[in-house]
């Protein structure tokens, strides 16, 4: 271990920077995230699928996602070490801030005086969302599930009545690091966010242009939330990496 | 402090025993693009000129009162958007023509039609694969370098020149993108290659 000098602004951040695995700084490209129905334990990843079938036969026939398609979005390829959804499909994830807004308290007129604080509602039900780009394949996961889960979660409401009727999820984000003693692959924080549906993707523009120099992208799905977790103890989330 | 033992004459003793890397110990051993066109070493022949390939860590920069610290990030393959390998050009043109039917497999501009690979469509998978070989001057192979998910990008013009012309050979260059490449160690006493 580097031996920290308190005497220099500079060597003593790189001891502690380049030193101790603690003061690392993350690679941001090292993440994965599963997205896991409520109904996943009772009834496994098809589950969903019955639910959202549910609801869209209100508007049969507006779209149609066969079970063989349904079976090939949530197989284990698409889903190699978590149980849930969208594994391999997830491009990028924003997640959310967290604010409470604050007030002024006092009278008009104090002259010099500042008002004092007073603190007020955390943010919003518009703020509190996460949002994720997906890939675009050619049996799209956007278009065989979250178009479809938007639309049954439309009709069914956001009422709980269970797990095994639920048409929510879990959101599961891990950020791994570089290699602290003998882990390959450490997990440095895990965000968990609980109660979660689709109530939002963009609009699509199709041009005859040359073909992008980056894969198609659905930019920004985005989930409501009902609460989330974080855990920040890499020694605790190295365990559940 | 003592100078180290690099003299003239440590160097000359050294480059007697571990001799030196030459420009012409390389080969390009097979272009494999899966479903595709396969090139064989006697296609290959024809390489000229060639690469071993590089990595690159990319560099992010933390800055703390005035200094700039430079901290490694992830990792890059630089060219692998186009690796470049030059080829004579065979009086039947045949090498040029099997990568030419390549390129129109990987995209048919009359119908629009995008080629076939083993999963389908032309993504390149872990199936397509170029290999490079790395020689010592007993032509015994000491690394070979596979690159992983071959698809074409690139077959170059050729120039001829009819009216000047000298008789000069035609060569021309193609361009093979690939994902990333990993290695292998086929000689004794040399550095085993880290791959993880």
């Amino acid at each position: 271990m580097a031996e920290v000098n308190q005497n220099s602004l500079v060597t003593n951040f790189l001891d502690l920077m380049g030193g101790y695995w603690d003061y690392n700084i993350p690679l941001t490209t090292q993440w994965a995230v599963a997205i896991v129905p409520d109904t996943y334990d009772t009834g496994g990843p098809d589950a969903l699928f019955e639910i959202i079938k549910k609801y869209t036969q209100i508007d049969a026939h507006n779209f149609f996602v066969p079970t063989s398609v349904q079976n090939k979005l949530l197989n284990d390829n698409t889903q190699p070490k978590f149980d849930g959804l969208g594994l391999y499909y997830a491009q990028s994830i924003k997640l959310p801030k967290e604010a409470f807004s604050v007030t002024g308290a006092g009278l008009d007129n104090m002259g010099g005086y500042l008002k004092g604080f007073v603190g007020s509602d955390r943010m919003g039900v518009s703020e509190r969302a996460v949002h994720i780009d997906f890939l675009e394949t050619n049996l799209d996961f956007v278009y065989g599930l979250i178009r479809p889960w938007i639309i049954a979660a439309g009709y069914r409401g956001l009422v709980n009545t269970g797990k095994e009727n639920s048409i929510k999820c879990t959101i599961t984000v891990q950020e791994f690091t570089r290699e602290r003693d003998y882990d390959l692959k450490p997990t440095r924080l895990m965000h968990t966010f609980e109660g979660c549906v689709p109530i939002d993707v963009p609009d699509r523009t199709l041009k005859y242009d040359s073909e992008p120099s980056e894969a198609p992208v659905a930019a920004g799905v985005t989930w409501m939330y009902e609460k989330y977790r974080y855990d920040a103890d890499p020694s605790n989330s190295r365990n559940n990496r | 402090m003592d100078v180290p033992n690099q003299t003239i004459n440590t160097f000359f003793n050294n480059a007697v025993v571990n001799d030196f890397a030459r420009d012409f110990l390389f080969r390009v051993e097979s272009v494999n693009f899966d479903n595709g066109v396969n090139l064989s070493p006697t296609d290959l022949l024809y390489a000229k000129t060639a690469k071993l390939p590089a990595r690159s860590i990319m560099n992010q920069e933390v800055k703390y009162a005035g200094q700039t610290f430079n901290i490694p990030g992830s990792v890059t393959f630089p060219g692998s958007e186009s690796y470049e390998i030059e080829m004579y050009c065979p009086e039947t043109s045949s090498v040029r023509e099997l990568l030419m039917n390549e390129s129109t497999r990987t995209f048919g501009n009359v119908f629009g039609i995008a080629g076939s690979g083993q999963a389908g469509g032309s993504i390149a998978n872990a199936n397509s694969i170029m290999t490079l070989l790395q020689l010592d001057k007993n032509l015994d192979v000491i690394y070979k370098y596979r690159l992983i998910g071959c698809s074409i990008r690139n077959v170059g013009e050729v120039s001829y020149s009819m009216a000047e012309g000298n008789g000069a050979v035609m060569s021309f260059t193609v361009g093979i993108a690939y994902h990333f490449f990993d290695r292998t160690s086929m000689g004794s006493n040399i550095v085993a290659p880290l791959n993880r």
